[in-house]
Parts: structure tokens; sequence; C-alpha cells
């Protein structure tokens, strides 16, 4: 399915790249908003009659140690591809901490229940293809919210799938049991989703009381992703206040 | 202090003294003294270029450090009722702030559109709405005090000041305040805080909203105003839960 998704994404992007002038500095390229807010809108329903209240059931049903533990599990699982791209990134340091993180939480840890690397002070981090893309120099396109996944770009887009692609769970197959490959995948997006849901109630409340909820999401997702790809670096100061709006 | 001002200055001192330095040889005859005087007179005179912005930053941090730290001890004061706390930290905030001047800037180029009636009714409802949410997300970090670490300037008038905030969970919290000086007085006009490594300016992002909103009910302030109001009930409704 994630073909179709950069297939979708290459075309959308090649032609806002033929339709649209170059964004003003502090700008965010949204030429398809019409789409993008339908989209959004769409997502919005999904998360009110479906997500949220399955999410509400899930919180009553898990206490919150069990959904931590489910956390930190499906937070181990995303270690191969994480380190995949800390290495593609040639980032020596964080692909060695993401390597012990691995080991660690999936032996001491319990096939990674419990994040022990924490505890030994080697602190997690997110890596994605998309991240690797921006590192590698390639443009993030036009902002775009796909329906369930939300808000996204083509450069993150096609991350997503070559993430897939590098994700070994992929390619497992179960002997005598071919089926069951797909039942893991989904279960665990279904968990995932549910666990997240639960972990970022607030900041959903947060975002749907804002005088723009759209507007809000398309700005913070843009600047946490450009934060993710610096890997958390500060701007230089004299960069990150070149462009402020004046007050007069 | 560390600010860019200062590092530019101490930059230029060293490169004057080393070329004072290269030229002792010339020592001794009147155009090399004339010289030296020339180059000396140069050098006090850059120096007191140099230090006017440094002097300018030193006061801007130190508004910054002595306000900031006041406004959160004030929240932090266990004398006083939930009301007389709200009372003071709006007095506190229109001394350290420029409430008129924000509010103009969050709806950009619509301060120049609305009618003065208009102005006058979306900046009542702008300084209820911004006394509330300033007092609701300063909260997290009361009794804390305020480090001041250094500071940029964008102009004679327009500073960045950057702080941390102790946290009770040991993180420190990155805060810049953004100072502009009218008048010889200065005032805080925006506050960033640093979330792994993205800058989250309060009234840039509040503007992209407003602005937005604005743009899609036709510059309408009867909207905003009504927006503002529900947000303000939000935002009270969940202080008293």
């Amino acid at each position: 399915m994630h073909y179709r998704y950069i297939g979708a994404a290459l075309t959308l992007g090649l032609g806002a790249c033929a339709s649209t002038p170059p964004p003003e500095p502090g700008t965010i390229a949204d030429p398809y908003e019409g789409f993008n807010r339908q989209m959004f809108a769409f997502n919005n329903g999904v998360d009110r009659y479906a997500l949220a209240p399955a999410a509400t059931v899930y919180e009553t049903v898990t206490p919150s140690f069990a959904r931590d533990r489910v956390g930190d599990f499906l937070g181990n699982l995303t270690s191969p591809v994480i380190f995949i791209n800390d290495v593609l990134q040639a980032e020596p340091g964080r692909a060695s901490d993401t390597f012990f993180r691995f080991t660690i939480n999936t032996t001491i840890g319990l096939v990674g229940l419990w994040d022990a690397a924490n505890y030994f002070g080697l602190e997690g981090h997110s890596e994605d293809f998309g991240q690797t893309l921006a590192v590698w120099g390639v443009d993030s396109g036009p902002y775009l919210v796909m329906p369930i996944i939300g808000p996204s770009n083509p450069r993150d887009l096609v991350g997503a799938g070559v993430d897939r692609a590098f994700d070994p769970l992929t390619w497992t197959e179960f002997a005598g049991q071919p089926d069951l490959d797909d039942q893991i995948a989904m279960g665990r997006g279904v968990l995932g989703a549910l666990n997240a849901r639960v972990k970022f109630d607030d900041e959903i409340r947060t975002l749907n009381e804002q005088p723009e909820p759209y507007i809000a999401l398309r700005r913070i997702y843009s600047s946490q992703r450009q934060a993710a790809i610096r890997n958390g670096k500060p701007v230089d100061d004299a960069d990150a206040y070149e462009d402020l709006p004046d007050f007069d | 202090m560390v600010s860019r001002s200062m590092t530019q200055m101490r930059t230029k001192i060293s490169l004057i003294l080393t070329n004072l330095g290269s030229n002792r040889a010339l020592t001794g005859t009147r155009s090399s003294l004339l010289k030296r005087i020339t180059k000396l007179s140069l050098a006090l005179a850059g120096l007191a270029v140099l230090a006017l912005p440094a002097a300018a930053d030193a006061k801007t941090e130190a508004y910054v450090q002595s306000n900031a730290s006041e406004v959160l001890s004030t929240l932090n004061d266990p004398a006083m009722t939930a009301e007389e706390r709200t009372k003071a930290f709006s007095v506190y905030m229109d001394k350290f702030t420029d409430l008129d001047a924000v509010s103009s800037f969050v709806i950009g180029k619509y301060s120049r559109r609305f009618t003065d009636a208009e102005l006058a009714a979306y900046r009542k409802a702008f300084r209820t709405y911004a006394l509330a949410v300033y007092e609701s997300q300063l909260d997290d970090y009361r009794g804390k005090e305020v480090i001041v670490k250094d500071s940029v300037d964008r102009s004679a008038t327009d500073s960045i000041v950057n702080t941390v905030i102790k946290r009770q969970d040991g993180k420190d919290m990155d805060v810049r305040w953004r100072v502009l000086t009218r008048d010889g007085q200065y005032q805080v006009v925006d506050v960033a805080l640093n979330l792994d490594g993205n800058l989250i300016w309060l009234g840039i992002e509040q503007r992209a909203q407003f602005i937005a909103l604005l743009d899609r009910s036709n510059g309408s302030a009867e909207v905003l105003i009504n927006k503002i109001e529900e947000m303000t009930a939000d935002l009270k409704s969940s202080k008293r839960s």
C-alpha cells in the first residue's frame, strides 16, 4: 500500500514544483491547502468518533504500567530502522547508542518490555528515512495531510515507505502460519495508535482548542521535523533570529 | 555576559592590541608618535562605539533577570489567594510587557483594517486572554529563578535575552525573551520556548493562527473576538478544574 503513497507523493511533489513560486522565509509551502483541510477534517472525525473512544476504553482496561511496557516494547522494535538511518546519516555515535540500546533492551529489558538502556544512561532517539533524505539535501516538498497518516510531505511519505522496507518484520514469514506476520503488523499498528492516542491526549485537546488547529498543526509539524533533522541541535542564534517579524 | 556584541568587542580589542604591539619599533620618531596617538584615539573611539550596544545588552539582561524572576515569584506567593495572585500578576505583566503592541502584532495587517471600536473591543478581549494564557503557561515555572545566559541584539532597540529556568524534574528549560526598547523603557513582546531544538515563539504562533482565522472570515473582528472569548473561558474553566 505504501507504494501508492510514494506514487501520490511524487506526483503531488512534482506538480507543486511546477506550479508554485518558492515560499517566503518562515512560511510553509501548502499549495494543496483545500485538499489538506478536507483530510484534516476527515482525520479529526476519525479521531473523534473512532480513535479517541477506542483509546478511552484502552486506557480504562489497561494500567499505565502496562501501557508503558507496550510503549517500550514497540519502541524497541523500531531500533533496527533507527540504526540503519543513523548509519546512513553518518552518525556513528548515535548508531552505536541505538545498537547498544537494542541489545540491552532485548536482553536485560526482557525482549524490549523495559527500556533498561535508559537506566544505564543511553537515551533513545528517533530517526527515519525522511530525516535521512533531508540530511542528504532532499527538499521536503509541499505540506500534505494524508488520510489516517496525518501531516506529512512527499519526502516524509517516501521515507515512511523506505522505513517499512528497512524493517525486518516486514520481511519475516512464519513457517506454517502465512497470515501471522500480517496479524502481527496489524496488532502492532493498532496498539501503537492506541498507546500514542492515550499518551498525547492533552496535546490533542490543546491543539483542538487553538483558533486555527489546522495552521497550528502545520507549523508544529514542520518545525518539529526541522528540529528532528538537526537531531535537536539548536540553530545558530543569528540565523534563528534573522527572520523574526518586526513589531512596529 | 557572553553576547555576540561582547564577543565582537573582545575580538576587536585583541586586534587593536596586536596592532599597537606590532608598531613598537616605530617609537622615538615624531611621525610614529602621531601615528600611535591617532591609532589609540581610533581604538578608543572604536571601543566607545562597541561598548554602547554591550551596555544596552547588560541593562536588557538585568531587566529580564529581575522582572521575570519577580513575575514567577508572584505566582508562588503562598500568602495570596487565587484572585489576589491573578491581580498582582496582571499588574506585573502590564509593567513587564507591552500588551497593546503584542495585540497589534498578532493580528498583523488587520490592526490597520479594524475600526477603532473593533480594535478597542479586540484589545480588551485579547488582554484578558493573554493574561490568562501567560498565567497558565508560567504557572509551571512558579517560584523558579530565571538565570540569564546571554543575549543577542537584532538592532539597537530589539534584543533577545536567552535564559534558563530550572525545573523540578532536573531538566533545564531554555526560555528566550524578545525585548524592545522604546523611549528608554524595556518591554518584553514575545517569549520563545526551546523544545528539543524547536524554538516556539508564542506570539508568532498566535499571529499565524489569528491571521489565518481572519483571512478565512473576511477579516471579521467579531469572529476573532468570539474565538478569543471562547478560549479564555476554556482556560479559566480548566484552571478551576
